[in-house]
């Protein structure tokens, strides 16, 4: 009797072990699966074009800035040459489980409508990387939250300006060379980009209008490509065998320009003092180009915006309305680099990528009372992040 | 089978078909015309369009170098009806380029339109290149030539067809009659003309109204009636007629006969009453002439007599048997004087024979007595032949003595040669020709159309 009650003691024992063991294994286990369901995904849709290195630059900062935040981040890029698949495709994404939390959407015409109200549907927040065309922008509602509940932010860097600075800044040059044509005049053209996003016309509008502040610069033409540096390349080589006499290539964005520097080069051109030509991205092949000696200059809003959009939307998942201090619309202000600033902005650049984001976040930083991405900011956040590791 | 090209019938098909082709022929050529004149109209109209709707648009994209576009652009303007070849030139400053290039360069017969392209930037027009297209007609001859062969396939069919149609309606309703009439008018026998009635194979005459074969038959039947009737009343009259010839002929032949007997009566009393006188040798020699005068005119009523001819005679046997006769009663026969006759086979009216045989009596009673003086022996020939279509030549010549070198026939006293050539020229419309040495050789050539025949 003693024996059996022994066992049966024994076993009761036994079994509460392992019900406990296995309990604590559940309980963590379920832990676990809420932490990841708690972790927000940002799905972000950016355009590409073959060999594109400023979209990666854009992601990888993005990433870093997601990361920091606890935030999951997928990028989804279509090719700029298939506007439609990215309508068709974008929609799917969305829609596909576990959908995202928050989305930003970087599109060209066409594309805003319905990836707007597929993520609007899905009550999902999201920015749109502008500028979108007038009547697109109009069809939206015009700004955020006005009749899209769930488009909370739309940002976009002041192309027209971006344009401006750059054909300044390359006339200047040619002006400085004395580059000028038979007729006296600077010869400028421009390499321009997809007319199927508004950011290019606007980035050619700037550069009209630095040519008109130039009475001796003559704008000869613009020619659309998809951003590829083969085009920039192959539309600099006509360019210039329709005018021999051209000193300045205005590319609309840094991979084209450096197409432009190969053509210029492969007719026996020296950049920088036959002809100059220079980008629109601020990017680090762009920079490192204008380095070396090849590019005048490259003019952008810096890559930390798109940290900046990320810290947003953290922010507004977590309860904190970026809005109430920056407004729904939010245009960048764009620097230009040139010989004198691209070592600054490279290291700029290189140091985004070791910058802890939270600092940036008004939900981590309680008492944090406005949003400062300034370069002076960054300059000093970087230095307190280096003094505090050493 | 042989094909009977003279029939009433290939000759319809041949009319119809004839007319059908010259018909359609205009009638193809004028809507080959026109088409010729659409198409050219249609190419001013490609060439418009390309202008309005294409060149710009080229311009555009030289202008931006959009290779892509101007690549669809100039697919579009190739495949435009006419279009054979199109290239973009780009100007540049020292040269021109051909910037792209679609279809056959090499076109025959092709017109090259060239299209200036000008693109408005920033407010300026720039002249940045051309766009030259060439044209051709090759593919509107083509699709007219296709057109015209469908066209003319179809006509000829349609005439084929037709035209067999026609002819096998026409060939039921009309030519196997008109045939069966014609056999009907063939198989008459105008010995019983009135014993057949035509009969054409047409079924329900008693439904249908008479039309014109109808009339015809009927007509043809009459005729056939009235035919068959005179026909009867012909005969009649011709057995009356043959009866009335054969009488006449008779009476002639009696009248021939009786003119020959009469004639040899009075031969028989002037040689009796010659006999009476034979001593006086001039009144024996005219006796005699009167005899062989007389002679020539029994013998051809002799042959008239026997003959079935009542108006000819056949000169062969006349003059032969005259000839001899003649030398017969001079007594010379294959004696003193051979005969030779050469006379063609003819048959010569009465009047033309009787005048004959006088100038032949006279010519031979002149070589009796004078052509062989004495014991001399010798030929006298006799020819009577055609030497032209209506004339003759009738000669008689002799061996013998001849006549002396100045002899002129018409001057001689001899009365024999007067009256030849008296017969020769009044009675036979002739000539006397007179040949002395060597011999004697007289001839007389005449007509033998002088004279009608009378009976």
């Amino acid at each position: 009797m003693l024996i059996l009650l022994r066992r049966t003691i024994q076993l009761h024992t036994l079994g509460l072990c392992i019900f406990l063991i296995f309990s604590v294994i559940a309980h963590s286990q379920t832990g676990n699966d809420q932490a990841i369901e708690k972790q927000q995904r940002l799905a972000v849709f950016t355009p590409t074009t073959e060999g594109n290195t400023y979209w990666p630059e854009v992601h990888n900062i993005m990433k870093a800035a997601a990361e920091d935040l606890g935030i999951q981040i997928s990028f989804h890029e279509f090719d700029v040459g298939d506007r439609f698949t990215k309508k068709e495709r974008g929609v799917q994404i969305l829609n596909r489980k576990p959908t995202p939390d928050a989305a930003i959407f970087s599109v060209a015409f066409g594309q805003a409508k319905p990836l707007v109200e597929a993520a609007d549907e899905l009550d999902i927040p999201f920015f749109i990387q502008g500028p979108l065309f007038p009547n697109e922008l109009e069809a939206l509602g015009d700004m955020p939250r006005k009749k899209i509940k769930n488009w909370i932010g739309y940002f976009h860097q002041d192309e027209v300006e971006k344009g401006y600075l750059l054909g300044r800044a390359l006339i200047e040059e040619a002006i400085r060379h004395e580059r000028f044509a038979a007729d006296g005049t600077v010869q400028v053209a421009g390499v321009g980009g997809d007319p199927s996003w508004f950011g290019s016309n606007l980035r050619e509008e700037g550069l009209r209008r630095a040519v008109a502040e130039y009475p001796k610069a003559q704008l000869m033409q613009t020619v659309p490509t998809r951003w590829t540096p083969s085009e920039g390349r192959e539309m600099t080589l006509r360019l210039l065998e329709r005018y021999p006499e051209l000193s300045v290539v205005w590319a609309a964005s840094d991979q084209l320009a450096l197409g432009v520097v190969e053509a210029l080069q492969t007719i026996g051109h020296t950049p920088e003092e036959e002809a100059f030509t220079g980008g629109l991205d601020l990017s680090m092949v762009g920079l490192e180009a204008i380095q070396n000696g090849v590019l005048t200059a490259t003019a952008a809003s810096t890559m930390l915006i798109y940290a900046e959009i990320v810290v947003y939307l953290y922010d507004y998942l977590q309860g904190i309305d970026f809005a109430v201090e920056r407004g729904a619309k939010i245009k960048t202000k764009v620097y230009l680099a040139d010989h004198s600033t691209a070592n600054f902005f490279i290291e700029l650049q290189q140091m985004y990528l070791h910058l802890d984001f939270t600092d940036f976040s008004k939900y981590h930083n309680k008492n944090l009372t406005h949003y400062d991405f300034t370069l002076q900011k960054i300059q000093e956040i970087a230095d307190e992040q280096e003094g505090a590791k050493q | 089978m042989k094909l009977n090209t003279n029939t009433l019938a290939f000759k319809h098909v041949i009319a119809i078909i004839s007319v059908s082709v010259a018909f359609s022929f205009t009638a193809t050529l004028y809507q080959g015309i026109i088409q010729y004149r659409r198409g050219i109209e249609a190419q001013a109209e490609v060439v418009s369009m390309i202008e309005d709707s294409y060149v710009p648009a080229i311009a555009a994209g030289l202008f931006f170098f959009d290779d892509q576009q101007l690549q669809l652009l100039m697919d579009g303007i190739l495949l435009l009806p006419y279009i054979e070849y199109t290239e973009i030139v780009e100007h540049f400053a020292d040269q021109n380029k051909v910037i792209m290039s679609t279809g056959e360069s090499e076109v025959e017969n092709g017109a090259t339109h060239t299209f200036p392209l000008i693109h408005e930037y920033e407010g300026r027009s720039r002249e940045i290149g051309e766009l030259r297209v060439v044209m051709s007609l090759n593919k509107v001859h083509q699709s007219l030539m296709q057109q015209i062969s469908v066209a003319v396939i179809a006509d000829v069919l349609k005439i084929l067809g037709f035209a067999f149609f026609v002819v096998i309606v026409a060939h039921n309703m009309i030519f196997r009659h008109l045939r069966k009439i014609n056999e009907f008018l063939h198989s008459l026998d105008p010995a019983a003309i009135d014993e057949k009635q035509l009969e054409l194979p047409r079924g329900g005459r008693a439904k249908r109204k008479p039309d014109e074969l109808d009339e015809i038959t009927t007509t043809i039947n009459t005729m056939l009636e009235r035919l068959g009737s005179t026909i009867q009343e012909l005969k009649v009259t011709q057995n009356d007629l043959e009866i009335a010839l054969d009488e006449k002929r008779l009476l002639l032949q009696e009248l021939y006969h009786r003119t020959k007997n009469n004639m040899e009566t009075i031969r028989s009393i002037l040689k009796m009453e010659a006999a009476k006188v034979r001593e006086n040798g001039k009144i024996w020699e005219t006796v005699r002439e009167v005899d062989n005068r007389i002679l020539a005119m029994a013998l051809v009523h002799q042959r008239l007599h026997g003959s079935h001819n009542l108006s000819r005679i056949e000169m062969g046997d006349y003059v032969t048997e005259l000839t001899r006769e003649i030398l017969y009663n001079y007594d010379v026969l294959d004696k003193k004087i051979h005969a030779k006759i050469e006379v063609e086979n003819m048959a010569l009216l009465i009047d033309t024979a009787i005048p004959c045989g006088m100038a032949l009596v006279e010519l031979l009673s002149n070589a009796v007595k004078h052509a062989f003086p004495g014991n001399r022996r010798g030929l006298v020939e006799v020819k009577l032949h055609r030497i032209d279509k209506n004339l003759l030549q009738l000669s008689v010549s002799d061996n013998g003595v001849g006549v002396e070198e100045d002899f002129d026939f018409r001057k001689s006293a001899t009365l024999g040669l007067h009256t030849v050539a008296a017969i020769a020229e009044k009675q036979l419309n002739g000539q006397l020709k007179f040949e002395g040495s060597g011999g004697v050789r007289c001839s007389i050539i005449f007509s033998d159309t002088s004279y009608r025949e009378r009976i």
